[in-house]
């Protein structure tokens, strides 16, 4: 069966134009920040009044998700603290009318990838080291690419000092390259 | 090859054995694709490359779709998202109610598991339990309750059975509720209490071919209760079983087969397992000697050694029955290995076991009574606590039938059951029930009594459910919902609850209230509430045990054993009372002649999959391939190679077999090991709610009533052949081993296997760093029964899809574990070996070193992963794992509708087309073990991949093999370790220890050495 030579022209621009097409802009969300249903800021909550990060997102402390915070959660203060705020009231609302909130999902790997924040929480890393500034964040961003190569440069590192230091936590993590780590 | 065949060589196949598999083997390889297609997938490739390319074109620049991250409003207590709960309960798919580890995610179960705090089955889940899971999501589940056909309304369900009840009642008509074994004590106080003031009867039915009925009736004669017997397998050096597949579909499969395994792998006496029966079982595949005996057969021995106890042991009731049976000739093929076996039950008084799976009352009679004399009760059988779960008596049943038939039921109430296909009188029942003013079926499924029912009470699934169970006095275990009711259904004892216009129609708070009051005067520290919610978390109620009643053996050998002459016997020893007399009348009547000459005779079983047909819809069971026959979704009787050839037939060839008025039409399929004369037919099949419907599979009909009992073995049938031929999905298909050991057995437990020792080869490899952890297996094939629990565990954790008969028949299936079995030694009466295999996680794996995309990689632990997004599909690997352990996605299969979807382990990725896949080893477990202890700062973690936990005979360990005090290291030095084509230097990571076969049943108390077998 021969090819077409026009056929064989056709195929060798569209592979070019893929290839450019590839090199030119990495597949990422970088930088997505949609607007929310509600005009939370993090950095009134987080930059000015200082409100650990692990108050609301408690599950990252626990499991595979840090997850958003249930309305409950801002009652917590809000029940006391600006109560009549436009914002606040959103959310009082949505606990009194029992209809959920739909935040826009900011930050999201691939269905392939089980990623667990407990570990990494519990490695004693800082949230902004993945998430960025997001206490100075009116509107949460994504702050780092999270792609797989963003990844490993942090599994690849090969601290020899830090392992003897702590080898059971941040050492190991220099280790922890295998593709069924995250893949499975 | 085969001219110079070892004879500890297994075999697969009946042309390996007889040596003309070489050319076979050849021609089984499976075919290349048709040559024609080549071309066509040549272009089928560069098309797909292009549109790759033109689609990551495409996609390169968008972002991931926006989705939405919709948090609770409140959060509940003891939920985080993406954080796996485990809640204890009890698993209701049959009257065993073994402990179950329910994991929730995010609110809806996805893996059951077995507890290991349950007294009984300690962990392990059949594969009927496993499955169980999956009819929780099935699309083909009841939504709503219906009233004549339609879909109704609870008030006019309640309305209409209360009316119906009263009408009946007033009538003066028969009121029945028919259901399996009640194990719930609650339930049946509920059931008592609607039924008492209606003056209804309760009649029990488990529907599988090994019946306790007779059982039941026998104890009921000698002592006046009728009670089944508890059976502590660990108890006896000498077991010995009369056509009963105990360990993999008798009435506590999970139960019988723990007890059994701890024992064969105890230390001290040495275990000897006796199994005499027509058609080869998965229990009787393990036994250390079995013997082929029809049906007759069996009851003749079970006589015969009754006498030859009574003859060999010195106590009154051993008088009585020498006055009484009179001689009794053993069946003449067996006689010589009676006699041996007869001494050998004298030497182990309290020590031995006999039990039967018949449903024939003389042959019940005589086990019984054998077990009396030798004074196993108390020991290795249990009458003081007896066993709860088989409770279903045939008379009742019968009597229930012939009042159907006479018009006499005016209401009847169907619990969990479908009788009209699970009946041998179902065809004519369906019919029937017409004439019964009200029926009402209680079942989460549309079954054929549920069409032609009057009132449908939709109930829930077990999961969704409050429940208390006792298999024993002193065991008993709760149930708690794991999950909202999915549809509008309700839990059928709060629908019982509501006919008989109870106060308390909740489920939880009755169940507190009863237990409450039953254990008043237990002493529980914090009082019953803080001991209930402790008990619902643990699935098991502490009850105070009895003290138990443990008597020494009561009979004693005499001394030199010698028949004792029936004539000196003189009148005037007549005993004044005299308990027995009757019940060794009944054994000394003739009873039928074992079937003689050359008549065939049926045998009905229940497989491990499809099980009695309850859950035969659930395509899990479907594709579980037979343990022995290796046939995945058809239905076939198995057929001696003897008979086959007697008959013409060969695998496919439909036969028709008749018997009881109904008949059928299946498949045959050639069973090394099936007696001569029987063929082994199994019920569960033809089921409207599973297959189709198709009449001509359901067995059930071929089963009739013999004085009262249901009787499903060795029922006399005209077998004649058609012309017809069906394709039989098969799942090992290649029919040798090669000529190569690839399992072993040994005949004492010390032994070493008689493998091969290669010399050092050069390896292909350059040495990995044997310091770091290396997960690894060993499998212990002497505990394994092939029961195929692991298959299952692994289908629902792994998220294995079901391919469906074509594909399995063109060698397609996806099973990341299958059990392989091989024969050894004869064609007509072979030892069968069970081989659970998966990926070996080989350190030097043939199959990473020829993909050309490394998507196939070694961890730094040892596992050999497989990256699926890596993964093209060019099934390389597949081609060069000496194991065939690696699948293929020829399709993106079908995994349901949304709601079957469910089912899915949220842990796992659904791989698509054209992506290899196989055994991870459970790597998401190992990852979120290692994640659990690194947070609390462990360095050490155990795993249990879902393979290990499912299995009742804790045949699998799993752990680092690095660790020189972990239990892989254990095993591995044990003297029968081999890995499985070792010699190929793949370095494979799954150990095995060999199968062992005692020989002779002298070797059951040591006295005589192993005769032979020892090759090393």
């Amino acid at each position: 069966m021969l090819i077409h030579h026009r056929t064989l022209g056709s195929r060798l621009v569209l592979a070019l134009v893929a290839l450019v097409a590839l090199a030119a802009c990495e597949p990422t969300n970088q930088g997505y920040a949609p607007p929310q249903p509600i005009a939370y800021s993090h950095a009134v909550h987080a930059g000015v009044n200082q409100i650990p990060c692990l108050y609301c997102h408690f599950g990252g402390e626990r499991g595979r998700y840090a997850g958003i915070p249930p309305a409950s959660i801002c009652m917590n203060c809000h029940g006391e603290v600006s109560v009549e705020h436009e914002e606040v009231l959103k959310v009082k609302q949505a606990l009194d009318s029992g209809e959920a909130i739909a935040w826009l999902r900011v930050h999201r790997v691939p269905d392939h990838v089980y990623f667990d924040h407990s570990i990494h929480v519990s490695a004693a890393l800082e949230c902004q080291e993945c998430h960025g500034p997001v206490e100075s964040m009116g509107t949460v961003q994504q702050w780092a690419p999270l792609t797989m190569g963003w990844c490993l440069d942090c599994h690849r590192l090969d601290d020899q000092a830090q392992e003897d230091a702590d080898p059971l936590f941040v050492g190991r993590a220099s280790r922890l390259v295998d593709c069924a780590n995250c893949h499975h | 090859m085969t001219a110079n065949r070892r004879e500890d060589l297994p075999w697969v196949d009946l042309d390996e054995l007889a040596g003309t598999s070489a050319e076979a083997a050849g021609n089984s390889q499976p075919s290349g694709q048709e040559n024609a297609s080549a071309l066509q997938r040549r272009d089928f490739l560069k098309i797909l490359g292009l549109g790759g390319l033109a689609s990551a074109a495409l996609a390169a620049c968008e972002r991931l779709p926006v989705s939405d991250a919709i948090p609770y409003l409140v959060a509940p207590e003891d939920v985080t998202p993406g954080v796996a709960a485990h809640y204890a309960s009890t698993c209701s798919a049959c009257p065993a109610a073994c402990g179950l580890l329910v994991t929730v995610r995010d609110g809806r179960p996805v893996k059951l598991e077995g507890n290991p705090d349950h007294p009984l089955s300690g962990g392990g889940l059949c594969a009927q339990g496993q499955a169980d899971l999956r009819a929780l999501y099935d699309a083909g589940r009841l939504r709503e309750p219906t009233v004549d056909g339609a879909g109704s309304t609870w008030s006019a369900v309640d309305g209409r059975v209360t009316a119906g009840l009263a009408a009946a009642r007033s009538a003066g008509q028969a009121i029945y509720l028919l259901s399996p074994t009640a194990v719930s004590p609650t339930a049946r106080a509920v059931i008592d209490d609607l039924l008492a003031p209606l003056g209804g009867l309760h009649v029990q039915y488990d529907p599988g071919p090994e019946r306790a009925s007779a059982r039941l009736r026998a104890y009921e004669l000698l002592d006046g209760q009728a009670v089944e017997p508890a059976l502590e397998i660990g108890a006896a050096d000498l077991l010995v079983v009369l056509g009963s597949d105990l360990l993999t579909t008798g009435s506590e499969p999970v139960a019988h087969t723990r007890s059994y395994a701890a024992r064969r792998r105890a230390g001290g006496a040495p275990f000897h397992h006796v199994q005499l029966e027509g058609s080869l079982s998965n229990t009787g595949a393990g036994a250390d000697q079995r013997w082929q005996a029809t049906a007759g057969e069996r009851r003749a021995a079970a006589l015969w050694l009754l006498n030859r106890v009574a003859v060999g042991v010195n106590s009154e009731l051993a008088r009585q029955a020498r006055a009484t049976l009179g001689a009794v000739a053993p069946p003449a093929a067996l006689a010589a290995r009676l006699e041996t076996l007869g001494a050998s039950l004298l030497k182990h008084p309290g020590h031995s076991l006999i039990t039967s799976g018949s449903n024939d009352l003389t042959e019940q009679l005589a086990v019984a009574l054998c077990n009396r004399l030798l004074g196993n009760e108390g020991h290795s059988l249990h009458l003081e606590q007896p066993s709860l779960v088989a409770a279903g008596r045939d008379e009742a049943l019968e009597a229930l039938l012939a009042a159907i038939e006479a018009g006499q039921v005016g209401a009847l109430i169907v619990l969990g059951l479908d009788p009209v296909e699970q009946l041998p009188t179902g065809a004519t029942l369906s019919g029937k029930l017409s004439t019964i003013p009200l029926v009402v079926t209680l079942d989460h499924r549309a079954t054929a009594t549920a069409r032609a029912s009057t009132v449908v009470a939709a109930a829930h699934h077990g999961l969704e459910c409050w429940g208390d169970f006792q298999p024993r006095e002193t065991v008993i275990t709760l149930a708690q919902p794991a999950i909202r009711p999915l549809f509008d259904t309700r839990d059928p004892i709060e629908s019982l609850l509501r006919w008989s216009g109870a106060q308390q129609t909740d489920h939880r708070a009755l169940l507190m209230d009863r237990w409450r009051t039953q254990l008043a005067a237990a002493p529980f520290v914090g009082g019953f509430e803080a001991q209930w919610v402790e008990s619902v978390s643990a699935g098991v109620l502490p009850v105070p045990p009895k003290v138990a009643v443990v008597e020494p053996p009561v009979v004693e050998p005499e001394a030199p054993v010698e028949p004792v002459e029936e004539a000196p016997e003189p009148a005037e020893e007549e005993p004044a009372p005299d308990p027995y007399r009757e019940v060794l009348a009944v054994l000394a009547a003739p009873g039928a002649a074992p079937s003689g000459g050359d008549a065939l005779e049926i045998d009905l079983v229940q497989e491990v999959g499809v099980g009695d047909g309850r859950r035969a819809f659930v395509p899990w069971l479907r594709e579980l391939p037979d343990p022995l026959t290796r046939v995945s979704w058809e239905p076939c009787v198995r057929v001696s190679p003897a008979r086959a050839r007697a008959l013409g037939v060969d695998d496919g060839d439909v036969l028709s077999i008749e018997a009881g008025g109904h008949r059928i039409a299946m498949a045959t399929r050639i069973m090394p090991g099936q007696h001569s004369q029987v063929l082994a037919v199994p019920v569960g099949y033809g089921r409207s709610d599973g297959d189709g419907g198709d009449a001509s599979l359901n067995a059930y009909g071929l089963a009739s009533f013999t004085g009262g009992q249901l009787s499903a073995r060795g029922l006399a049938a005209a077998v004649s052949v058609t012309a017809e031929q069906r394709e039989l999905p098969l799942l090992q298909t290649h029919p040798s081993a090669e000529g190569r050991p690839v399992v072993h057995q040994v005949v004492h437990a010390d032994q070493a296997p008689h493998v091969e020792h290669h010399g050092p080869h050069r390896s292909l490899w350059t040495d990995r760093d044997e310091e770091g952890q290396r997960w690894e297996m060993v499998i212990d094939l002497d505990a394994c029964t092939g029961c195929s629990a692991c298959v299952v565990a692994c289908q629902a954790e792994n998220n294995l899809p079901v391919v469906g008969p074509e594909e399995i028949a063109k060698h397609r299936d996806m099973y990341w574990l299958r059990i392989d079995r091989y024969f050894m030694g004869d064609a007509e009466d072979p030892q069968v070996l069970f081989e659970p295999m998966l990926c070996a996680q080989c350190a030097n794996a043939s199959c990473e070193t020829v993909c050309p995309v490394a998507a196939t990689v070694h961890s730094k632990d040892g596992l050999s992963q497989q990256v699926y997004n890596r993964c093209v599909g060019t099934r390389y690997c597949a081609n060069n794992c000496p194991y065939k352990m690696r699948r293929f996605n020829w399709f993106d299969h079908d995994m349901g509708d949304p709601l079957e979807r469910m089912v899915l382990n949220p842990d796992v990725v659904v791989r698509e087309r054209g992506v290899m896949e196989k055994c991870s080893f459970c790597v998401q477990r190992i990852q979120a073990a290692r994640i659990e202890a690194r947070r609390e700062g462990r360095a050490a973690y155990e795993v249990q991949t879902a393979c290990q936990q499912s299995c009742p005979a804790r045949a699998i360990s799993f752990g680092d093999g690095s660790d020189p005090e972990g239990v892989v290291a254990a095993h591995k030095h044990d003297p029968r370790a081999f890995r499985v084509l070792a010699e190929t230097g793949v370095d494979p990571s799954v150990t095995y220890l060999a199968r062992v076969r005692r020989d002779g049943a002298d070797s059951a108390h040591g006295d005589h050495p192993p005769a032979h077998g020892d090759h090393s």
